[in-house]
């Protein structure tokens, strides 16, 4: 057994765990963090997206030890991000969930976008890009992406906003 | 979009879905997610052999592993489950129309004295951890001694084939076959005959959720309580009741947060029944979570079929005659052979006019996984082979793929259009709609051939092509669905369906047919369905049936829990009759004004809330001895909901290399009411996704001896953001009179005519004649570069 | 779909990397985990020691000097990708890295990982192997050797490194004025391993005719494959025409086991549509005169 200490959605956590253990595994098993879903277990669905230290990685292929003194944040923990917000309103505007099971994933990967973009507006296309490594198989993705778009808009004019400049309508 | 004359307008619209803020949040609860420290965690041993007699099933070193409480073979469970029954049969009108006839397969839970398939479960092992039970299940010692494997389904059904299951002889699971007119006499008058062998490459549901069962013993109420991920928990429970022989009483089946069906959890399953009567042996929480290697292995697949087609035309592309002799392969087994069968037979009528056909078709077993209905369920295959003989007629006679189509879609004046053939529930069948040739012209209007134009010029390195198909659909087959409603204490109201959602946001849906209904709004009301604790018994969801049936059976029940309620509220408003209004009790105009009987519970100017009601009715009411509002119907149709739609597909196709891409999609559909239109177009895009990536991308491939090539989602590939094109829906509201709500069904709808479609625009694009899916670049390549025929060697 | 048992060491030091290595044949080097925890979960991988290099901050970091780049090998393939002086110095590393799986795995996957994985499919190592790159290998008993990336990979996931051995740094020449790239890789789906792929470089002088060509394949054989020869085109104007009778002669002789047909055409493909592109770069960034 080995000895973690992790930052989980901002609280420190320590925990004793066979190396084995996923990070998946650790945080919805021995934290009750189950928004974070298992799809494939071998890196392909995305659907177990979390973010490390800021970046979006799969919570399947990375061991719980790997994280030790390291920074995680799930869907549970988003709501501390700026553009979390007008995501979530804007997915479920958009139908960009059904079953709700890649959900979490996609916000992830989304909210990494989004601050990587830093306020630009972003294409059809630079969405899709960027989330391709997260499936789907109820919706089709256009929901999504339209609203990943339409947080992104929401976004810039948020900024704009801040910065005191009249937004764009 | 729609709104009901006399409702409050609920029906009709896009009303944000309840479901969205908990998976926003990330506090679903999939069957994933339950349980606690005190679960078992099963690991199913399953068959590595595709057919073998199973000579020794060995657990004996597996259950002294650490961690491990138990170990059971087939051999150990044998008296505690019986087979699994098939879980539907045609009626007897049809099945005698069709000379249906159907082999029962009987698998038992677990194998004991052989194996049919690869992933076929033949022990399990239960341990405190999913690691634990994973090792130990690798020391689980099996001996097989193989025989051959059946792999082909056409070769299945000759004589000298191996034989599946051997007590039943051959390798024949069921038959259909019906004629309509006189074939032979059409078709020697026909101006052009086109033969061709199409195949539909085996295909599935693949939800991003897996399986998976969780049960636990409730000591207090002397019952196992079982959450499954699955369409269908009231089937669920009836089986698992047959095959134990357990009392119903004595188990509850509930669906939890499930991610995605598409039809691979329309079924049951072995695991299904072995995790409860675990949790009953051992009085302990079980959990079974399915990874994805065994989804590739043990979850039903689907598709797989080969059409042998004649069709017959006069010079202008009129239909003469259409023949087509087809074989399904389902697997080791299947509980849905009939409809498999009877869904792809029926549906080859296609939304035209045709009065000489002749249908022949047969399921075959093999050694492969097990299959279920996936979405579309036959239609696919059908509308596959209908539409791509059309298109082969139609180049034959130098006419387009429109032109005839425009020469054989039924019009305004042809509907209703009968056939002279039963469906599957035994009515006749009547197509009902508004103007097949119209939906077909509106989708050629969403997306005009005169777009390729721009297309080309956006991806000159593409050759592009315009593809178009239609389908005819079958929605809302009883026998029936149950609906609930019920006033509770506070005047807020608990609804409940036997239908289970997988994404298709019944929470939502459901609510706002009630809201109508009882007059208030939906927040007022909390929607349970997918649980035998809510409705005693149901059917489940599969088969575009939810909007129709659980949608008319709320309906019904609260239309029926009004008409009592205005009885009370008569009572109480001291008047002779009550109606509603605006979600409020009134007097009905014309009779005494209160006053005369004044009742304190009458509010101010003679009107009465439902919670004054629901007051009224409570143990310190005026009506405390009335009994509770609580009305439960079934609704049963008197046949399906017809529904037809049209598909244009853009394909942009990559020479040199023979990948193909689709740029763009249309789809115009005969809808009826739409609940919720953005809901019904949700599931159209994602219908149409499901029929791009089996058309372009998914199969699970098997060796020539039956070992399973797709084992992960690195071999099986679904479609990804960069897949799938932008999808136009148009909805033609087409009211009908089939329902009460006027509902048709379209969770299918969005699926079944893309691979016609797809292969149209990549026959156009390349000129090769595609005869079978999975489209792959290496056949596109060889038809672009020289050769005609695509897709012979299958 | 668990990983079966394992020892787990965490390294805090290069040299106790190579001392864990040095101690425990079976050790497997568990660096950003995405090619060895996805064969370790399906248990087509079982090594009872991992040693974890993933805090090793010494192995992350970028040093360039006039010629080469020298990058760690525990720079993930997201820095690859987006790094401005990365993207700079070494932009067919950077191109190709943006073809790897999709962005949560390149915020895992490291340099040295994947070269060690030698997967013949993979972007990478068809970059290195194109670009002339070196790998350093470290071990506690041999020292450092240097091994051209040509001869570090063996065959199908088989790379020259010892048991004991680490790969820690990579040298990779940077690219020169009048340099063009290439990259082309031709996938079913955004993302997926190659089912064919090419990289090329092509330099041209100051009259614009051909100096240099150097072009491997991705997908054609147990490794990756330089395919150029050394005179291709030298001296001669390209042209369309030319880089595709190249590309015909250059994938001749390659051997597929499965459709060879199409697998020989799509390997002629990728290669001239990279050698086009490479021309084209070229032509765009031209030598001081």
């Amino acid at each position: 057994m080995t000895d973690v200490r992790i930052v989980v959605n901002g609280t420190p956590v320590e925990q004793s765990v066979e190396p084995r253990l996923s990070l998946a595994d650790l945080l919805r098993d021995r934290l009750g963090l189950t928004g974070t879903h298992l799809g494939c277990e071998h890196g392909v669905c995305g659907a177990c997206s979390v973010l490390l230290d800021g970046r979006s990685v799969r919570a399947c292929l990375t061991l719980a030890v790997q994280a030790h003194g390291h920074r995680v944040t799930t869907v549970e923990g988003l709501a501390e991000h700026r553009t979390t917000r007008s995501l979530v309103a804007a997915l479920s505007a958009a139908h960009g969930l059904q079953c709700g099971f890649c959900t979490a994933g996609f916000l992830v990967s989304a909210t990494e976008l989004l601050e990587e973009s830093d306020g630009a507006e972003l294409t059809d296309r630079d969405v899709r890009a960027a989330l391709s490594g997260n499936l789907c198989r109820c919706t089709g993705y256009q929901g999504i992406i339209e609203a990943v778009r339409q947080a992104a808009t929401d976004s810039a004019a948020g900024a704009q906003a801040a910065d005191g400049a009249t937004p764009a309508s | 979009m729609t709104t009901s004359a006399d409702t409050g307008g609920w029906v009709g619209r896009s009303a944000p879905r309840r479901e969205d803020a908990r998976f926003l949040a990330g506090r679903g609860r999939f069957v994933a997610d339950l349980g606690d420290a005190a679960t078992l965690h099963a690991v199913f041993v399953r068959s590595t052999q595709p057919a073998a007699r199973l000579l020794g099933v060995d657990v004996s070193l597996a259950r002294r592993q650490p961690g491990v409480v138990g170990a059971y073979t087939g051999a150990d469970l044998a008296e505690d489950a019986g087979p699994l029954p098939t879980l539907h049969e045609p009626h007897p009108g049809f099945a005698a129309a069709t000379q249906f006839r159907m082999a029962d397969p009987a698998l038992p839970c677990l194998a004991v004295d052989e194996v049919l398939y690869v992933g076929q479960p033949l022990a399990v092992v239960l341990a405190h951890s999913r690691h634990l039970a994973e090792d130990a299940a690798e020391l689980v010692d099996v001996r097989y001694a193989d025989r051959a494997a059946v792999t082909d389904a056409t070769e299945a059904l000759r004589d000298d084939s191996p034989v599946v299951h051997e007590r039943l002889g051959d390798n024949e699971a069921g038959r259909i076959g019906f004629t309509l007119g006189d074939v032979d006499t059409a078709r020697a008058g026909a101006h052009l005959e086109v033969t061709e062998t199409y195949r539909m490459g085996r295909h599935g549901a693949v939800p991003l959720e897996c399986r998976g069962v969780f049960a636990t013993v409730d000591h207090r109420r002397e019952r196992v309580e079982v959450w499954t991920s699955t369409q269908i928990p009231h089937l669920v429970r009836d089986t698992m009741c047959r095959v134990t022989g357990w009392a119903t009483e004595s188990v509850r089946v509930a669906a939890p947060d499930v991610g995605g069906g598409f039809g691979t959890k329309a079924n049951v399953y072995p695991e299904e029944i072995i995790i409860p009567v675990l949790a009953r042996r051992l009085a302990r929480p079980v959990s079974w979570v399915e990874d994805r290697a065994e989804h590739f292995l043990a979850a039903a697949q689907g598709r797989d079929q080969v059409h042998h087609t004649r069709l017959a035309v006069d010079a202008t592309g009129r239909i003469l005659s259409w023949e087509d002799d087809f074989v399904v392969d389902i697997g080791a087994a299947s509980l849905w052979t009939a409809g498999i069968l009877a869904n792809t037979a029926v549906h080859l009528l296609g939304p035209y006019r045709m009065r000489c056909v002749r249908v022949h078709g047969r399921a075959a077993f093999s050694n492969k996984t097990v299959v279920a209905q996936y979405r579309g369920a036959g239609r696919p295959e059908a509308c596959f082979a209908l539409e791509r003989s059309l298109d082969h007629a139609a180049r034959e006679l130098g006419i387009s793929q429109e032109q005839i189509r425009r020469r054989n879609l039924l019009t305004a004046a042809d509907l209703p259009h009968r056939v002279d053939l039963p469906y599957r529930d035994g009515v006749p069948i009547e197509l009902d709609g508004g103007d097949y040739l119209a939906c077909f012209e509106a989708c050629l209007d969403a997306l005009p051939r005169a777009e390729l134009t721009r297309l080309r010029a956006e991806h000159p390195e593409l050759a592009v092509g315009y593809g178009v198909a239609n389908y005819l659909e079958a929605t809302g087959r009883g026998p029936y669905e149950t609906g609930r409603a019920r006033l509770g204490a506070d005047g807020r109201f608990a609804v409940a369906a036997g239908s289970a959602s997988a994404g298709q946001g019944h929470q939502t849906t459901l609510a706002q047919v009630a809201a109508d209904a009882l007059g208030v709004d939906p927040a007022a009301i909390a929607v349970v369905n997918g649980d035998t604790d809510a409705v005693a018994d149901g059917i489940g969801t599969f088969a575009s049936r939810s909007a129709v049936l659980a949608g008319n059976a709320v309906d019904q029940a609260c239309r029926e829990l009004v008409s009592r309620a205005r009885q009370l509220a008569a009572q109480l408003l001291g008047a002779p009759e009550a109606r509603l209004r605006d979600g409020v009790f009134e007097a009905a105009p014309g009779t005494s004004a209160p006053g005369d009987s004044a009742d304190s519970t009458a509010g101010a100017a003679g009107t009465l809330s439902w919670a004054e009601l629901a007051a009224a009715l409570g143990p310190r009411g005026t009506l405390a001895d009335a009994p509770p509002l609580d009305v439960t119907v079934r609704y049963r149709p008197l046949t399906v909901t017809w529904t037809m739609g049209s598909h244009a597909a853009v394909v942009g196709v990559d020479r040199e290399t023979g990948l193909c891409r689709v740029l763009l999609y249309a789809v115009a559909h005969e809808g009826g009411t739409e609940i919720n239109p953005m809901i019904v177009h949700g599931q159209i895009v994602g219908g149409v996704a499901q029929g791009i990536g089996g058309a372009l991308l998914e199969e699970f491939r098997y060796s020539a001896d039956g070992q399973p090539l797709s084992g992960s989602l690195a071999d099986y590939l679904l479609p990804e953001t960069t897949d799938l094109p932008p999808v136009r829906v148009v909805a033609r509201h087409t009211p009908t009179g089939a329902n009460p709500l006027g509902v048709r069904g379209a969770g299918e709808s969005g699926t079944i005519a893309v691979y016609a479609a797809v292969a149209a625009a990549v026959q156009d694009a390349v000129g090769a004649h595609v005869t079978a899916t999975p489209i792959t670049p290496a056949q596109v390549w060889r038809a672009a570069s020289r050769e005609p025929a695509l897709g012979r060697a299958g | 779909m668990k990983p079966a048992p394992f020892e787990y060491l965490r390294a805090d030091s290069v040299p106790a990397a190579l001392a864990a290595l040095a101690e425990h044949e079976d050790a497997k080097v568990l660096a950003g985990g995405q090619s060895l925890l996805t064969l370790m979960n399906l248990r087509l991988a079982r090594p009872s020691v991992l040693v974890d290099i993933g805090g090793l901050a010494e192995l992350d970091r970028v040093f360039s000097d006039a010629d080469d780049v020298l990058i760690g090998a525990l720079v993930r393939h997201r820095r690859v990708e987006t790094d401005p002086e990365l993207r700079a110095l070494v932009p067919l590393a950077a191109a190709a890295a943006g073809h790897i799986g999709h962005v949560g795995i390149r915020n895992r996957g490291t340099l040295g990982g994947t070269l060690a994985h030698a997967d013949p499919a993979a972007e990478l190592p068809l970059v290195m192997v194109t670009l002339g790159a070196t790998c350093y290998l470290e071990s506690l008993h041999g020292g450092v050797r240097a091994v051209p990336a040509e001869q570090f990979f063996v065959s199908y996931y088989t790379s020259a490194l010892r048991p004991d051995e680490l790969l820690t740094w990579v040298r990779v020449p940077r690219v020169r004025a009048g340099q063009g790239w290439g990259f082309v890789e031709l996938a079913r789906r955004h993302g997926d391993f190659a089912m064919a792929g090419a990289a090329a470089l092509v330099e041209l002088d100051s009259l614009g005719e051909v100096r240099a060509v150097r072009a491997g394949l991705m997908s054609a054989g147990e490794t990756p494959l330089l395919v150029s020869g050394p005179d291709g085109l030298v001296g001669e104007t390209a042209s369309a025409r030319r880089w595709g009778e190249l590309a015909t002669e250059w994938t001749a002789e390659l051997e597929f086991s499965e459709d060879p047909e199409y697998a020989r055409a799509l390997a002629r493909v990728a290669l001239r549509r990279a050698l086009t592109e490479a021309e084209a770069r070229a032509e765009s960034t031209p030598e001081a005169a």
